[in-house]
């Protein structure tokens, strides 16, 4: 039976394409005749540029070569160069002549309910894609609850998968070995975030918990890189560093992290410590199991389901107790000082338990600040794109935009220059007055 | 089993080389390097598989080999068909950019590395079957087989890195092979220095040289009796491009002999030697030449010229002071310049100014420039012969990789 795997894949640096390689080397193994296209040259056999409906219907010319297909299904390879719901509507339809054409297994790692939400046709045309598919796999429970009710499926012709069936330890050794080949100090508490550089992995919310406990012989890692320039990660990374820098125990270890390195850390840390803000699931989760390496993660997507040992967290007060515990500085969340009398209105007092526990209630996703607020209304400009039905327009406004793309690229960049380097310096701003007003004595009364 | 004192039974376990080009007809020292390695190994009682493209030319990538499995000697040879089929305007783009050292976006690394060579037939072979191999040794670091091929099983990985201080060693692209490998195979000081400089190297390193084959004898005069050379000659062999200090070598030896140095510049190898006009009475090109043929010239010559910046070991070099040869280096190679002080068997330049000096000097003394040359043969037999390579390269097998068991050789299963 010959077997074509769809997906982003390896030398490219990508959880997707390094999930997509295990999967690959176990069906090969196996016995199965796999073989691999990519979207761009790789280390596949085939390659042809998805994304909008030309690489579609290429995909389908070719799919009748095979016996079965295998999807690693997420939007941007599926859908990233389109800019009309008639394409995506397009796309929609090649797949679902592909997945009658060919069995075909979709290993869903993301899909974007929104569309489907909002457009009977898409979800009509999603559905169907669906429907012919010959399996489904998700890996957590709420993924497959979310995409049956979005798509309109029975849950039961989703299938669960584990994250982790795939995969296996690039490295072993101990934590002592491991720390010695990283520089870490031997007897620290070392709590790790590491992971592509982007703002919904949350690490700036493990830095400022970590800041705000100050823990004696801990430090914090943050490991890894944007995955790809964008001003935006190119933003939140520069957060990052300016936020590391409060704190001489807290490291930013800003690049390209290989699998054997990635492993590496993961058997010095003595926690991983990952506060995404979204996330439907995570190889980091499942990496750490490999080494038996505690987690803590916030209780978001389908990471309750990946594993029962994860310590998960809610909001920032959770996750600055769970640090605490985790490098034993439990004393750090403790009262300095026995009540006194003073003041006995109910904010002050409020403001003091909450002063003294260090902590709030703030969900993850805190409430911005007023300045943030505004800043948040300053959106990063994209460089406009045609979108009309009619595609007359589309040809005009593009050939419109290359023509004066030269005078207005740099002021866009420039802008968004300006807007991210703004915010960048609030965000400090506003970290260091937090660190300071937890640092300051109580008041004598 | 050819002189070492490890015990077959010691040995268990394959040992699997992959070079971009393997061959009779490749030029080019890092191979070299390789071939001379598995042969050693494999003489000494090693399994040794040789993992290759079916590539000959560098420049095109052609498919040149059959592909399929061959015997070479004791090594086991496997080629695998190269595809170059994407249209390289990305390579040709962000390679401009990287030469101009200017900062590359990770993503468009990884596309400039895609974007040219690529032997999917090669990699996944590697991933099939790496689980059957004790070590994986990869070699040079920026070609596309040991940058994929070197990730997929890093904890037997062997990177023989071959680094020169050029711009793409400092991309991020490189940092997790050499960084995650189980170990490094460094062929002298300054590269594992230059290493150290760029990467977070893994503990296990060592600087193991490569060894060079001794000839049993030299006959120059066959040489010049064969290619009709008489007079004095300095002699290059090797890659002629840009890239080597060809240009630079032909620009400065022009000059010199405006000057009225009295030399012939011989030099044989690949690439097109472009001479120019008013220079084909005084450069005389030989093309590809056997081994035995280039021993030779080595000891016909009144010295040796190696004008490449970008060396990680220099073999030619080496093969020159076995023959008893001065040898004239470009100083911008850290390498050869530390050759060359340990061995005090030569002249380095910095200047092209330098260069004509140093062939001004070896054309009007060359009895005392061949005395120069004494303690380059010596040298090379202390440090480069090639039992004492062997024997460290041996010794770091043994300690860095662990024998893959009887059932993980014979099975397909991969082990967890």
């Amino acid at each position: 039976m010959r077997v074509l795997m769809v997906t982003p894949y390896a030398p490219y640096r990508d959880g997707i394409a390094a999930y997509a390689v295990q999967e690959v080397r176990r069906r090969r193994a196996a016995g199965e005749d796999l073989e691999v296209l990519s979207p761009f040259p790789s280390a596949a056999h085939h390659h042809i540029r998805l994304g909008g409906v030309a690489g579609m219907a290429k995909l389908a010319a070719m799919a009748g070569r095979y016996d079965r297909l295998v999807i690693q299904f997420f939007p941007e390879m599926i859908f990233g160069r389109t800019r009309t719901g008639a394409e995506r509507l397009a796309i929609w339809t090649a797949l679902a002549g592909i997945t009658k054409l060919v069995p075909t297994e979709l290993r869903i790692h993301e899909v974007q309910y929104q569309p489907m939400r909002e457009h009977a046709s898409e979800r009509r045309a999603a559905h169907r894609v669906f429907d012919q598919a010959a399996e489904i796999t998700v890996h957590t429970a709420q993924e497959r609850q979310e995409l049956a009710d979005a798509a309109g499926l029975s849950p039961m012709r989703i299938k669960l998968l584990d994250h982790g069936t795939n995969f296996a330890a690039h490295s072993r050794m101990d934590q002592a070995e491991a720390r010695s080949l990283l520089g870490l100090p031997p007897d620290d508490k070392v709590l790790l975030c590491i992971g592509f550089l982007q703002a919904h992995k949350g690490f700036d919310r493990a830095i400022q918990a970590f800041l705000r406990l100050d823990p004696d012989g801990a430090s914090l890692h943050v490991v890894g890189d944007v995955r790809v320039y964008h001003p935006e990660l190119e933003a939140h990374a520069r957060t990052l560093a300016m936020l590391a820098e409060l704190s001489p125990k807290v490291h930013l270890h800003r690049r390209f992290v290989g699998d054997a390195e990635f492993d590496t850390w993961l058997q010095a840390a003595d926690t991983v410590v990952l506060p995404y803000r979204e996330i439907w699931s995570s190889g980091v989760v499942e990496r750490a199991k490999l080494f038996e390496t505690p987690v803590i993660a916030a209780a978001v997507g389908g990471i309750a389901d990946q594993s029962s040992s994860i310590t998960l967290i809610k909001n920032d007060g959770e996750l600055m107790a769970a640090m605490a515990r985790a490098v034993g500085a439990e004393a750090a969340l403790v009262s300095e000082a026995e009540w006194t009398e003073g003041s006995s209105d109910y904010m002050s007092i409020q403001a003091e338990i909450r002063r003294r526990a260090r902590t709030d209630d703030r969900p993850l996703e805190a409430d911005p600040s007023p300045v943030q607020d505004r800043l948040a209304d300053l959106e990063v400009l994209p460089m406009p794109h045609p979108i009309s039905l009619k595609p007359w327009i589309n040809q005009t406004k593009s050939l419109i935009g290359r023509a004066t793309n030269w005078q207005i690229h740099p002021l866009v960049v420039n802008a968004n220059e300006s807007t991210t380097a703004l915010r960048d310096a609030i965000t400090l701003l506003e970290a260091r007055v937090a660190a300071l007003e937890d640092r300051r004595e109580p008041p004598q009364s | 089993m050819v002189g070492s004192s490890v015990d077959h039974s010691h040995r268990p376990g394959r040992i699997a080389f992959i070079p971009p080009r393997y061959g009779p007809d490749v030029v080019g020292g890092a191979e070299a390097v390789v071939a001379e390695t598995a042969h050693g190994l494999a003489a000494r009682g090693w399994q040794v598989d040789v993992l290759t493209t079916c590539a000959a030319d560098h420049y095109t990538w052609a498919n040149h080999y059959p592909a399929g499995e061959t015997m070479d000697d004791e090594i086991t040879l496997r080629r695998f068909p190269t595809v170059v089929n994407s249209p390289a305007r990305d390579r040709d783009r962000i390679g401009g950019m990287i030469l101009a050292g200017q900062d590359v976006p990770i993503q468009d690394q990884q596309l400039w590395m895609n974007d040219g060579l690529r032997v999917p037939e090669l990699w996944h072979y590697v991933l099939d079957n790496s689980h059957r191999y004790r070590a994986i040794v990869v070699a040079p670091y920026m070609f596309w087989t040991s940058f994929c091929c070197g990730q997929i099983d890093p904890i037997k990985t062997i990177v023989m890195p071959c680094l020169h201080d050029e711009e793409t060693a400092y991309l991020d692209l490189f940092q997790p092979l050499i960084n995650g490998a189980a170990g490094i195979w460094f062929l002298s000081g300054p590269e594992e220095a230059l290493a150290k400089r760029i990467f977070h190297l893994p503990l296990r390193t060592e600087v193991v040289g490569a060894g060079i084959e001794v000839p049993p004898a030299y006959d120059p005069q066959q040489f010049r009796a064969d290619f009709r050379i008489d007079g004095q000659f300095v002699f290059f062999a090797g890659r002629r491009e840009w890239g080597k200090g060809w240009t630079e070598l032909l620009d400065a030896f022009a000059f010199a002999v405006s000057q009225g140095v009295d030399l012939k510049l011989v030099t044989a190898g690949v690439g097109d030697p472009t001479i120019p006009t008013h220079l084909t009475d005084r450069v005389i090109d030989i093309g590809f030449i056997t081994d035995g043929q280039r021993n030779d010239a080595m000891a016909a010559a009144t010295a040796y010229v190696q004008p490449s910046a970008m060396e990680s070991f220099s073999r030619t070099v080496m093969e020159a002071w076995l023959a008893g040869t001065p040898v004239i280096a470009n100083a911008d190679s850290d390498v050869v310049s530390w050759h060359v002080e340990r061995s005090e068997a030569g002249l380095t330049y910095r200047t092209p100014t330098e260069l004509v000096e140093c062939l001004r000097f070896v054309a009007s003394q060359p009895e005392v420039a061949k005395k120069l040359a004494v303690s380059g043969r010596p040298y090379v037999l202390d440090n480069y012969e090639p039992t004492t390579v062997l024997d460290k390269m041996e010794a770091s097998l043994l300690e860095w990789t662990k024998p893959v068991s009887v059932a993980g050789a014979d099975s397909t299963e991969i082990p967890v």
